[in-house]
């Protein structure tokens, strides 16, 4: 947005976090069936939020069954990818914000995604699916994303935290050293239903986001001038 | 009008309301407290930021853009070019500081560029209106607080030319998702408000405030029965009208249609006083006719060579080596850049000023007291037209396979003289009657034309060769490719000939003869 990129962001969760944030009903007419089977345009369901320039395809609690939906389409694994497509004209930049878990949804998101953003709870767990996921990527066929791991939640009292912070990007280059602290105003964005660089733009969150943000532009450029 | 560039294109657009009522509402508070009031128990308003905007109206002299429906504005602050139409939306481009006027390749590359690029044509983008505008800005807010449409209200003023208050307006901006909450806040708004639906846009009423008007010809009016004199003066008068507002276009270089329009008025008027200037007090025509026998040809050679340069593009494309031409487009430019000297230098001369001013004094005099009487406007119209359409039958009755090239060009002449004739007389005629002459005449002048220019293009380009050569700087390659050219002008010039006796009979038989008898309403 503050790049002018036409971006739209997919709530894929059925729990519909990001669409409570931006103030939007978690409701799709049809809901994945009719999104799966393209008897509804992707377009039709899409709302505008508040900020210019970002649009948001709501959530909707049929996508607890989307699995379902998707493995009934030929070559499943790609289905939101084709869904996708012809939204290319309209935006510059689509986020797809799914449940953490492996599922057919997240195999299609991967197939679907250019850069793959792994939001990292400093602990050895979320060390351990990283890691999965990684090895996951690195076997599906043809196009493969770039992952990029940040760490989210961080407590640097902790010493668990500190050390993984300090270890794991020299462990992985798929690992940025950027970490969004565990702060109020994170908390904040659900109470004001609003993102943190909106009301607190100067708080390290935000500018821990931001910084994400300068690093996935740079992924996506260089990214995309791989592909020219 | 919505500037910001982040919004998409397929967005549904805004709705614009004019505000109708007697005062309009003088501060942000008095904004709020009527849209506040008329939106209460329906959605809440929050107050957003304000805008200024400064707005340079553009289009060409001829207003083509306005002519095609689309609206072109330059916001100066943004460098921002914006391009709507009702039909397609808006396009932005930004394009940082420029000056105007401007033709399309000085504006950068984009998508505005490439829309203009056609409708604009060789004519070069001028500012038309400027105006100002400050925007207050609304969200509309459902019951979860989240916004459902956004309310700008406008207040702007013309700054040139002249200063004045446009009227303020509101924008009612659709967000995608909430077309239904949109509708209900128009809705509500122009049912609880003195806000109006207004067709036209923001450049419309700037335009309309100034009283600015494309430059075109037939600004005159005609009635039947008017004394004969009357109508032929205001007729000229309107040519020179068209004269005189195309000279500071054609002194300043602003773009090559100036000099086209203006001795379009040139031929116009000469045609008409040869053959209507008897019905003009005695020895007025024979006075002034070789006075614009002058202008029509100190405005050739500047005509001439532009006409080369803007096909030169195209007439490379059509020789083997394409770069061998680039010295002879050279060429040209010099002797453009030398023909457009001597003919600014007649333009500013005492002649043509005197030329203009007693022009004017003598033709407003007819139109304050026409004296004369032998016939009407109609009578003298059919009469005419009449009369030099034998003479066009006569001529080109005497054009076979062989005909010199002399009497080619003089029924060209002839058939121009008759189409100014018959465009004159447009008030008068039977509308069906009169499209079908002018598209009899117009094919036939299409392939006259040819024939002329061929000629005229080959015969220039001789002319071109000799005097590279005497300027000894020319290599044999350029002297080749300008030949190829020559053999096609060659060949063009014989196949017109060769359509022209064949499709005689189609623009001047006898269906034609019937166009011309029902021309002239009686």
């Amino acid at each position: 947005m503050r790049e002018n990129r036409r971006t739209l962001l997919w709530d894929l969760d059925p729990q519909g976090a990001a669409s409570y944030l931006f103030r939007i009903r978690p409701r799709v007419k049809g809901g994945s069936p009719k999104l799966v089977q393209q008897s509804r345009p992707l377009l039709d369901a899409v709302k505008a939020t508040d900020f210019e320039g970002l649009d948001l395809l709501p959530a909707d609690f049929t996508y607890r069954h989307m699995d379902i939906d998707l493995n009934e389409r030929p070559r499943p694994e790609r289905t939101l990818r084709r869904l996708l497509q012809p939204l290319e004209d309209e935006y510059d930049l689509v986020v797809l914000d799914t449940p953490p878990s492996m599922s057919l949804v997240s195999e299609n998101v991967l197939n679907a995604s250019d850069v793959v953003l792994v939001p990292l709870i400093p602990t050895v767990l979320s060390v351990r699916t990283f890691e999965q996921l990684s090895g996951f990527v690195a076997e599906l066929d043809g196009r493969v994303p770039v992952i990029r791991g940040f760490f989210s939640m961080v407590d640097r009292r902790r010493r668990l935290h500190r050390e993984i912070l300090a270890n794991l990007p020299l462990q992985h280059a798929q690992v940025s050293s950027i970490a969004v602290p565990a702060a109020s105003n994170v908390e904040q964005m659900a109470v004001r239903r609003a993102p943190v660089t909106a009301f607190a733009p100067r708080s390290p969150a935000a500018l821990a986001y931001l910084e994400l943000w300068a690093e996935i532009s740079d992924l996506l450029a260089t990214r995309s001038s791989a592909a020219e | 009008m919505v500037f910001r560039s982040s919004y998409l294109p397929s967005a549904p657009a805004s709705t614009p309301l004019t505000w109708i009522g007697a005062a309009v509402p003088p501060g942000k508070a008095d904004i709020e407290a009527l849209f506040g009031g008329v939106l209460n128990g329906h959605f809440a308003l929050r107050s957003g930021g304000i805008e200024r905007r400064s707005l340079v109206c553009l289009d060409t002299a001829d207003w083509r853009l306005r002519r095609a429906g689309l609206d072109l504005v330059y916001v100066e602050r943004d460098g921002l070019l914006a391009l709507s139409s009702p039909d397609s939306g808006r396009i932005e481009q930004t394009v940082g500081r420029l000056r105007w006027p401007a033709v399309i390749n000085g504006i950068p590359a984009g998508p505005v560029r490439d829309a203009l690029s056609g409708p604009v044509w060789v004519r070069a983008l001028l500012p038309i209106a400027k105006g100002r505008l400050v925007g207050l800005r609304f969200s509309v807010l459902n019951e979860d607080a989240k916004t459902v449409a956004r309310l700008v209200w406008w207040d702007g003023s013309l700054q040139a030319p002249g200063q004045a208050a446009l009227p303020a307006r509101v924008d009612i901006e659709c967000l995608r998702g909430y077309q239904k909450d949109a509708g209900e806040v128009v809705r509500l708004l122009s049912a609880g408000a003195p806000l109006g639906a207004t067709s036209g846009s923001w450049l419309d009423d700037m335009r309309g405030t100034a009283g600015v008007v494309p430059i075109s010809s037939q600004r005159f009016e005609m009635q039947p029965d008017q004394p004969a004199d009357l109508v032929v003066a205001e007729a000229l008068l309107a040519y020179l009208f068209d004269l005189e507002a195309n000279v500071a276009g054609v002194i300043g270089d602003v773009d090559t249609e100036y000099l086209h329009d203006l001795r379009i008025a040139v031929r116009r008027t000469r045609s008409i006083v040869k053959l209507l200037g008897d019905v003009l007090p005695e020895g007025l025509a024979e006075r002034m006719a070789p006075e614009f026998r002058w202008l029509g040809q100190v405005t050739t050679p500047a005509r001439d060579l532009d006409v080369y340069l803007l096909s030169v593009d195209e007439l490379a494309a059509s020789v083997s080596r394409p770069d061998e031409l680039d010295p002879f487009a050279e060429h040209i430019r010099g002797q453009r850049a030398l023909a457009y000297r001597n003919l600014v230098r007649a333009l500013r001369s005492r002649r043509f000023s005197s030329l203009c001013q007693v022009w004017r004094a003598e033709l407003e005099s007819v139109v304050a007291a026409p004296a004369w009487h032998q016939l009407t406007a109609s009578q003298l119209a059919d009469e005419r037209v009449r009369r030099i359409f034998r003479k066009v039958r006569k001529r080109a009755s005497l054009i076979g396979a062989d005909s010199p090239a002399e009497e080619v060009h003089a029924l060209r002449k002839t058939c121009k003289e008759m189409r100014y004739l018959v465009e004159l007389f447009k008030p008068l005629c039977a509308p069906k009657a009169y499209k079908q002459v002018i598209r009899d005449f117009k094919d036939l002048q299409d392939i006259l034309g040819e024939f002329q220019d061929s000629e005229v293009q080959a015969a220039a380009l001789r002319q071109f060769a000799q005097e590279m050569i005497d300027g000894g700087t020319v290599k044999a390659g350029t002297i080749l490719a300008m030949g190829e050219l020559c053999g096609r002008f060659d060949a063009s010039q014989r196949n017109a000939r060769d359509e022209l006796t064949a499709h005689h009979d189609a623009y001047l038989g006898k269906q034609a003869v019937r166009h011309v008898k029902r021309l002239v309403r009686r």
